[in-house]
């Protein structure tokens, strides 16, 4: 009795952390005896759930630029598009394409897309479909979080009256060597003049 | 002249070297004829002690003062010895023994306790009953590693610290020096000493006695 009164003391120092306290870390880690859970990225103790894209959520097929999913024109000071998509092992790139209106003066576009930190990371391209040239890449974000989710910002000036398409690609990195090569992300885009 | 010979009259018996003893009967007295010498009295006997109150009993009557000793026999008047039980002083060696392996005991219960409250404060950042919404980061995981590697260490070291606390207290009871015994034998008593002196007319004789 008295050794049990000594160990538990001790015990008390061992951290408790119950199932759903955090959310998965890079490459899907969590606490000992913990998983990741596929559809919300949370650590849990038992029944993991595997990650799939939700039907509503895919925007396939957009592959290509041919195939990219359009926004269509957007004014030259517009309100956010927001996109929420997924892309699971297969796929290799998503395209979003959108075309600049007239007349707009000293116009820039920011990119920003979300995914949780748990699966593989993303990243950003702008291309000009008209010259077909990459213009800009995304560049880390001047804002972080803790919640969960990783950011990608991409800014640059664009044309009036001109198409462009925005990549969305793995990087290939925190793919918990190739078991998590998926993950969901939000894309959110806005233009804007600068005067 | 009469009353010196009456004085070595009393002392012949000590002079033959006869052990003295209370109430005897005063040896005759040799007179010429026709006269008498008055003879003392024998002493009365000395009366029982007196309690002394304060004590409630007689003052020597505890067992090491009134064990008879070897000068002692039944009956007879004779010194008696002084036995004194004690245990002796421990070493400097062994004192330094205990000294260290308590001084051992209680550095490793010092380590376990500092490893604890590391334990516990590592613990304390991590644990969580409910949804906080933050990431697994990896800060969090070598944050999770350490509260279980220094909760080990504090085990490893209270365990070592008792057993040294252990050893310590039964080092001191083991090693308690064996109790010693002390007989102090006083001097024996002086035997009677007597002294003749011839004097003009006759002689002067004294003696002595311990009462």
């Amino acid at each position: 009795m008295r050794a049990l009164l000594f160990v538990l003391p001790l015990a008390a120092c061992t951290p408790e952390i119950v199932s759903g306290s955090y959310l998965c870390g890079p490459n899907a880690t969590c606490p000992d005896d913990q998983v990741c859970n596929g559809p919300d990225n949370v650590c849990v103790t038992a029944s993991a759930q595997p990650f799939s894209c939700e039907p509503e959520l895919t925007t396939e097929p957009d592959d290509t630029t041919d195939l990219a999913f359009s926004l269509g024109p957007i004014d030259c000071v517009s309100v956010a598009s927001i996109l929420a998509s997924c892309m699971d092992e297969t796929d290799g790139a998503d395209w979003i394409s959108f075309s600049t209106s007239e007349g707009c003066v000293g116009l820039s576009a920011d990119v920003r897309i979300t995914f949780p930190t748990a699966f593989e990371e993303l990243g950003l391209e702008l291309w000009d479909l008209d010259a077909n040239e990459r213009i800009a890449i995304d560049a880390p974000c001047p804002i972080t979080s803790d919640s969960g989710d990783e950011l990608r910002c991409l800014k640059s000036p664009l044309v009036p009256s001109t198409r462009y398409a925005v990549q969305v690609l793995p990087t290939g990195e925190g793919t918990c060597d190739g078991s998590c090569a998926y993950n969901r992300y939000t894309f959110r885009m806005q233009l804007s003049e600068v005067r | 002249m009469r009353v010196a010979l009456a004085l070595v009259a009393m002392t012949a018996p000590v002079l033959a070297g006869e052990p003295d003893s209370v109430g005897s009967p005063p040896p005759p007295v040799l007179s010429p004829p026709g006269q008498t010498i008055p003879v003392p009295a024998p002493p009365e006997p000395s009366p029982e002690p007196v309690v002394d109150p304060a004590y409630g009993e007689r003052p020597d009557a505890h067992e090491s003062a009134t064990r008879m000793g070897p000068n002692e026999r039944a009956g007879e008047r004779r010194t008696r010895d002084i036995v004194v039980k004690y245990h002796p002083d421990r070493s400097r060696e062994n004192l330094t023994m205990v000294a260290l392996l308590g001084a051992a005991g209680a550095l490793f219960g010092g380590v376990g306790l500092y490893f604890h409250f590391d334990s516990r404060s590592a613990s304390d950042e991590v644990k969580s009953q409910r949804y906080t919404g933050r990431t697994w980061t990896q800060e969090r995981e070598d944050t999770f590693n350490r509260a279980h590697s220094s909760a080990a260490i504090a085990a490893v070291s209270y365990g070592i610290g008792g057993a040294l606390l252990i050893a310590t207290a039964v080092a001191y009871i083991v090693t308690e020096p064996p109790l010693e015994t002390l007989v102090i034998r006083p001097h024996s008593p002086p035997k009677p000493v007597t002294i003749v002196a011839p004097i003009p007319g006759g002689a002067f004789v004294s003696r002595g006695w311990e009462f």
